[in-house]
Parts: structure tokens; C-alpha cells; sequence
């Protein structure tokens, strides 16, 4: 656990929030761990519904927590119940959600059921007063997931998403950089996720294929946009600060041809108000370009994915750089980087840098998860992760409509919150 | 010219700039409690001092002045902007004071340890005379630490006490200190105050870009030479003779000479 604990405090350090936080303004969110030294001796009493993959995964990070008790799980398939089990052995099992919320020593709900039933739990547990995790989408059309983010408003919950990048070190310092004007001005944002398999799982005999593989099949899920897409398109927001206006695309099932109704190949265009591009491709027949989101800048390009960035030109030196990193924590030390001449045919292959000047390491999940459980420790609700998370999950939404409706589309003005360019309704009312 | 700039709580700013001159990389570093248009204009400054040194001394460069020198002044005396005079002049000095080592005609055609004594300055006129034909001079080896020097005086003419300012990573000025410390720390064992950092040597065994006047065969092996020196040119001798000659001479040379070797 020392470890454990060593590592957060060398993250918070490193992102400068325990001396001066200067990547705040980028990333408000980290405010999360504002009092992170304080809260040491609290307990936080977390129940997880649905701990299928994604959920144990989820409930690995909370039972290395110290400060987390999983004090309950709950889900309607045994198996993935019997799983959970065996991580949280202290945890009361439930096969009705209802009859856990009903316990009154269960802070926080960590949600991460199938898309369609995302709305209906995260409803009924926010009215009964508990904090909520929900994993990404948020809601299965744009319709919920407003009145999810209304209900957090007025009921005043804390309430997280799964977008993990909001808390991915690669991530956090690359946008302080594009924000900075390190790479100049933003004109094209390029994503794209590529898988080569089928997303099934083995449906065992005494279930049904749709329970299990809930993914693939309309009535449950979207598919690539609310699975995947999600993710990167929070991104475009991030670097730009700002909501693109439209979207367009086109899904098709061009080789999974197996009954699944959802696309297995999907291509979208988000513009931006300025006609600055976002993309998102999707093709799962193919895995060779993996992952990644291209940030390209009239003076760099950042793939905050592998955690490098690139200039268009000469680099600026690594060691001058951690010079520029290290001003405001003033924790620079020395510039090793003399030596014999530099010439411009020594230094032609450009490999990039690394962001954060080392391979990944994490993916943020963990950290998100932390950030949580401060959060209702704290009852504080960091500022812009909601908001982030909602504009996530309505880009993915509004572009699968796009796609479903083959037209452009225009954010529409009724799903709009008073958060970067856009204006509530009501706000506009009020302004008329 | 690409910029990052960074404000702190104390007051004081770093700016950091980086461009390509010279056929190399420029980094500079400069602290002070100054606005960023203010801090970036004289980071434009300094490219443009560079970019006016590169024209008066790149050989490379047909325009420059230099290259007009090396084409012409064997069939005609050339009148020489005092500038290039002074620096001819001192390099011809150099070639005394480092015993042969330091030799700007290094890349003349049939080159000997005699062939420097075939340039020729007249004080009186600022003229330059090549008294044999395909005498070809290079700078090379001295420009970026004279570039240094000119850029001192600019620093301090905008009150800039803490600066870093890199040619090509084997050139390099440090003036005052590095943040939150006393000189700045370049590496283990090498701080510099308002001091100079010059390198020579070869990056890996097959570069051989250095020749020793006196024998004219290139310098083998992959090995440097450090000089510490308060004037940049001066870093550019000390660390180029003291590469190109004999292991054996080196020790005297160094105190001849008057530098730091860390």
C-alpha cells in the first residue's frame, strides 16, 4: 500500500497539484485532490452494480483504495456476481439494485451495467440521495442523458463518468501544452479506433446471446459510437474548449456480417464553429493502426495515445524543455545537453518526444476512480467533470444519429448546458 | 523562431525560444520579471545578430561576405568591413598562440602549417590579400563562439542578468543563474556563471570534421575536449587546438592558453 500511495503523491507532484497546481486551468478537474492529504484517515462505502469485465476492472482500482469499502455488489448474471465476490469477499451480493439503496451505509454507486439500463439506475440512485460513478455513455439517446445531468444538478450528487483520459498524465500535460500554444493553432483533430474481432463473448448455455453480447444489438447499445467514440471525442472539447456545432458520417456492416445490428464500420466529421475538422473512423476488421487521437497544430502534432508529440520543424530541446516543465514547481535541477555540434542531417528522423518524457505507464482509470471517491469524501463535485463527461457522451450520441439519419445534424439547442461555447435555453431565455 | 513563455509567482518569467541558424539548433533561455512581447523581442533580436553574423562569416554562403573574400582576394585586395578585419586579425593571432593548432585556411587547397602566413591584412585600409591561389578561409570553428560575444552585450543592454543561450549544444553562454540556484548546472561537475562551455571532438568514430594544421590528417576517434572560458570565441580556439593537437602538447597548450578544462 506504501507503494501505492508513493505513486499518487509522485503524480499529484509531478502534475504540480501538491505545489502551485498550474495544470488547473487545463484541467479543472484535478481539484479532486485539493485535499487529498486530509481526507488519509476517511472510509468511503462503495457498492458496484453490474461487475461484469468492465466492472471488476473498475472494482480492482477501488479495493486497492484505502480509503474505499465495497461494501456492496449487484447484478442479475450470477457469474460475474461469483467474480466480483472474489475481489471484494466482504461485500453483500444483491440481485436488485433496489433492495441495496435501500441500505443506508452505501455512500457511492459505481454503475457500469449495459448502455440501455444506464438511465434508469443512475435515476432511481441519485434520488436516493447516493453519489454515481456511471460508465460511459452516459444515456442511451441524448434525451437521458440530459435529464441524468439535471438530476445530478438538482439533486446536488456528485457525479462522474468513465472518461479516464481526464485523469491520464499523457493526457493532462499534452492539453497544458496545446493550450499553451506549443503547438500552435489547432486545425485538425484525427481519431480513430481500430480492432480486428468480432466483439463477441461465449454466451454459456443458460443465457441468451443479447444478455451477454448486449454490445452488438440496438435495442442495448450503439455500438462504436458509445463504446469507443466516446472516449476520443471528449478529446476535441478538451484541446479546442470548445463544442463542435455538426456532425457527419456514415456506419455500415461491412464485414461482421453475423446478425449484429450495430455498424462494424463507422467514419464521422464533427466541425468545429472556426471549420476546424474532428474525425472519428472506426473499421473492426482491421487492427494495424491501432488507436490513437492526432492533435495537429500549424507548429507540432501530439498522439497523446503512444504519449508523444512531434514538431513540424526543429524540436525544442528536451533538456530546455524540462527547463519550461519545471518553472513553476522550480524543482529544475540540471540541463544535460552539451556536447559536440548538432547538425539538422544528425537529427532528420523526427521520433517525437515523449509527453510526460517517459512511456506510459497508466491509462488514468485509477486516478479517475480516486478522484471519485475524494470527491464524495469531500462532497465536492470538481469543476467541468460532469460537463465533460455529458458532452462526451452527446458528441457520440448526436454523431451515431448522424450517421443512423445519413444527414448532417446540428447540436441541438434543448440538450445545451451553459459550458464553453454553448448556452442553456434557459440562459438565452433569460439574456432575451 | 518558436517561443514558450512561463510566468511564476515570484514575479519572474523564463522564455524560452528555438530556431535553426547556422547550420545548427539556437536555444534560448531568459529570465526575467518581463512581459512576454517584451522577452520575445529580444529573443528577435538575438536571431537577427545571428542571422547578420551568418552573412558576414558563413563560407558557405556564396552572399556572404566571406565567400566575396574567398573568391576574389587573390586576384584583388578586398576591402573588408572592419568587423570581418577584426576577426581575421584575431584569427591569425590564434594560429600564433595555439602553436599551428587553430587554423582558419585549414581548407585551403594544398594546404601546410605556412599556408596562413599567404593572408594578408592591411590595418590602414582594411583590405585582405590572398598571396597564393585557392586559399579558401572557414570560420567555422569560431563564428558561434563570437556569436556569443556579440550577444552579451545585447542581454545586459536590456538588463537581462540570467540567461542561457545555446549554439548547437557545443557552444554555449550562461549568464547569472538558473532558477532557485547559484550558475547553472550543464551537467555533473560543470557549472557556469557568466562563463562560456565550448565542445570539440568527434560525435562518433567515423566523424572526422577536424584536421590538425600541422600534420593535415583528421583528428580520429570518438573522444571531446570541454573548455571553460569567459569569452566565447576564445572556448572556440582553446577547445579546436586543443583537440587537433598532440596529447603530448596538450598540457602546455592548455595553460598557454588560459582555460578551464573541467
Amino acid at each position: 500500500m506504501k507503494d501505492h500511495t508513493l505513486t499518487r503523491r509522485d503524480f499529484l507532484r509531478d502534475l504540480g497539484i501538491l505545489g502551485g497546481g498550474a495544470l488547473m486551468l487545463t484541467s479543472p478537474w484535478l481539484s479532486a485532490f485539493a485535499d487529498v492529504t486530509h481526507t488519509s484517515q476517511e472510509k468511503c462505502r462503495v457498492a458496484v452494480i453490474g461487475p461484469g469485465s468492465r466492472g471488476r476492472f473498475l472494482l480492482n482500482f477501488l479495493v486497492q483504495n484505502p480509503k474505499v469499502e465495497v461494501v456492496g455488489l449487484c447484478d442479475i448474471y450470477q457469474p460475474s456476481l461469483d467474480e466480483a465476490h472474489k475481489i471484494a469477499p466482504h461485500a453483500i451480493m444483491y440481485k436488485d439494485y433496489r433492495y441495496m439503496l435501500e441500505r443506508s451505509d452505501v455512500q457511492a454507486i459505481v454503475v457500469a451495467v449495459p448502455l440501455h439500463m444506464h438511465y434508469r439506475i443512475v435515476m432511481d440512485v441519485l434520488d436516493a440521495g447516493r453519489d454515481v460513478f456511471c460508465e460511459k455513455t452516459i444515456g442511451y439517446d441524448m434525451q437521458q442523458t440530459y435529464e441524468m445531468y439535471q438530476k445530478h444538478r438538482s439533486t446536488g450528487k456528485i457525479f462522474f463518468s468513465g472518461q479516464q483520459r481526464l485523469f491520464d498524465p499523457r493526457y493532462i500535460q499534452a492539453m497544458k501544452m496545446i493550450h499553451d500554444g506549443t503547438f500552435g493553432d489547432i486545425n485538425a483533430i484525427r481519431t480513430f479506433w481500430y480492432r480486428n474481432n468480432d466483439w463477441r463473448r461465449p454466451v454459456p448455455w443458460h443465457t441468451t446471446e443479447p444478455f451477454i453480447n448486449w454490445r452488438l444489438y440496438s435495442e442495448y447499445s450503439k455500438g462504436l459510437m458509445t463504446e469507443l467514440a466516446c472516449h476520443q471525442l471528449q478529446i476535441g472539447s478538451w484541446a479546442m474548449r470548445e463544442i463542435p456545432d455538426k456532425v457527419n458520417g456514415h456506419g455500415a456492416i461491412t464485414f461482421w456480417k453475423d446478425g449484429r445490428e450495430v455498424y462494424d464500420n463507422v467514419h464521422c466529421m464533427y466541425l468545429f464553429q472556426n471549420g476546424v475538422k474532428m474525425t472519428f473512423d472506426s473499421v473492426i476488421s482491421n487492427k494495424f493502426y491501432g488507436l490513437e487521437e492526432q492533435i495537429m497544430g500549424h507548429l507540432g502534432t501530439v498522439e497523446p495515445e503512444k504519449g508523444k508529440y512531434y514538431f513540424e520543424n526543429i524540436d525544442p530541446a528536451p533538456a530546455f524543455l524540462q527547463l519550461v516543465n519545471e518553472w513553476e514547481n522550480k524543482l529544475f535541477d540540471t540541463l544535460p545537453f552539451a556536447g559536440t555540434s548538432w547538425a539538422p542531417e544528425t537529427a532528420n528522423v523526427n521520433n517525437g518526444h515523449y509527453i510526460t518524457g517517459e512511456r506510459p505507464k497508466t491509462d488514468g482509470t485509477s486516478l479517475l476512480l480516486e478522484a471519485f471517491i475524494e470527491a464524495v469524501i469531500t462532497r465536492k463535485q470538481p469543476a467541468n467533470i460532469a460537463e465533460e463527461g455529458y458532452y462526451a457522451s452527446q458528441m457520440a450520441l448526436l454523431g451515431h444519429e448522424a450517421l443512423v439519419q445519413e444527414r448532417t445534424l446540428t447540436f441541438p439547442d434543448e440538450y445545451k448546458l451553459d459550458y464553453l461555447n454553448h448556452q442553456s435555453l434557459k440562459t438565452k431565455e433569460e439574456q432575451a | 523562431m518558436q517561443h514558450l513563455y512561463r510566468t511564476s509567482s515570484d514575479g519572474e518569467s523564463l522564455l524560452y525560444a528555438w530556431f535553426s541558424a547556422m547550420h545548427t539548433r539556437v536555444d534560448i533561455a531568459l529570465i526575467a520579471p518581463s512581459p512576454e512581447e517584451q522577452m520575445l523581442g529580444i529573443a528577435r533580436e538575438i536571431k537577427q545578430e545571428i542571422h547578420r553574423l551568418e552573412t558576414l562569416g558563413n563560407c558557405f554562403d556564396p552572399t556572404s561576405e566571406l565567400a566575396r573574400v574567398n573568391r576574389l582576394a587573390y586576384t584583388q585586395p578586398q576591402v573588408v568591413s572592419p568587423e570581418l578585419y577584426h576577426i581575421l586579425h584575431l584569427c591569425k593571432e590564434a594560429y600564433t598562440r595555439t602553436r599551428g593548432h587553430f587554423d582558419i585556411t585549414i581548407h585551403s587547397e594544398a594546404h601546410t602549417p605556412d599556408t596562413i602566413h599567404a593572408l594578408c591584412l592591411q590595418a590602414e585600409t582594411h583590405t585582405v590579400k590572398f598571396e597564393k591561389p585557392g586559399i579558401r578561409l572557414n570560420l567555422s570553428g569560431f563564428l558561434k563562439g563570437y556569436t556569443l560575444d556579440c550577444i552579451r552585450p545585447m542581454l545586459q543592454k536590456h538588463a537581462i542578468e540570467n540567461a542561457l543561450i545555446n549554439l548547437g549544444n557545443s557552444s554555449i553562454m550562461a549568464l547569472g543563474n538558473q532558477p532557485s540556484g547559484i550558475g547553472w548546472k550543464l551537467e555533473a561537475g560543470i557549472t557556469l556563471h557568466d562563463q562560456c562551455l565550448t565542445t570539440s571532438g568527434n560525435d562518433t568514430p567515423e566523424r572526422r570534421h577536424i584536421i590538425n594544421p600541422q600534420t593535415g590528417q583528421p583528428v580520429w576517434g570518438k573522444r571531446q575536449i570541454k573548455v571553460i572560458t569567459s569569452q566565447g570565441m576564445w572556448g572556440e580556439i582553446c577547445s579546436t587546438a586543443l583537440f587537433a593537437c598532440p596529447d603530448e602538447w596538450r598540457p602546455a597548450l592548455t595553460e598557454t592558453l588560459h582555460c578551464i578544462i573541467p
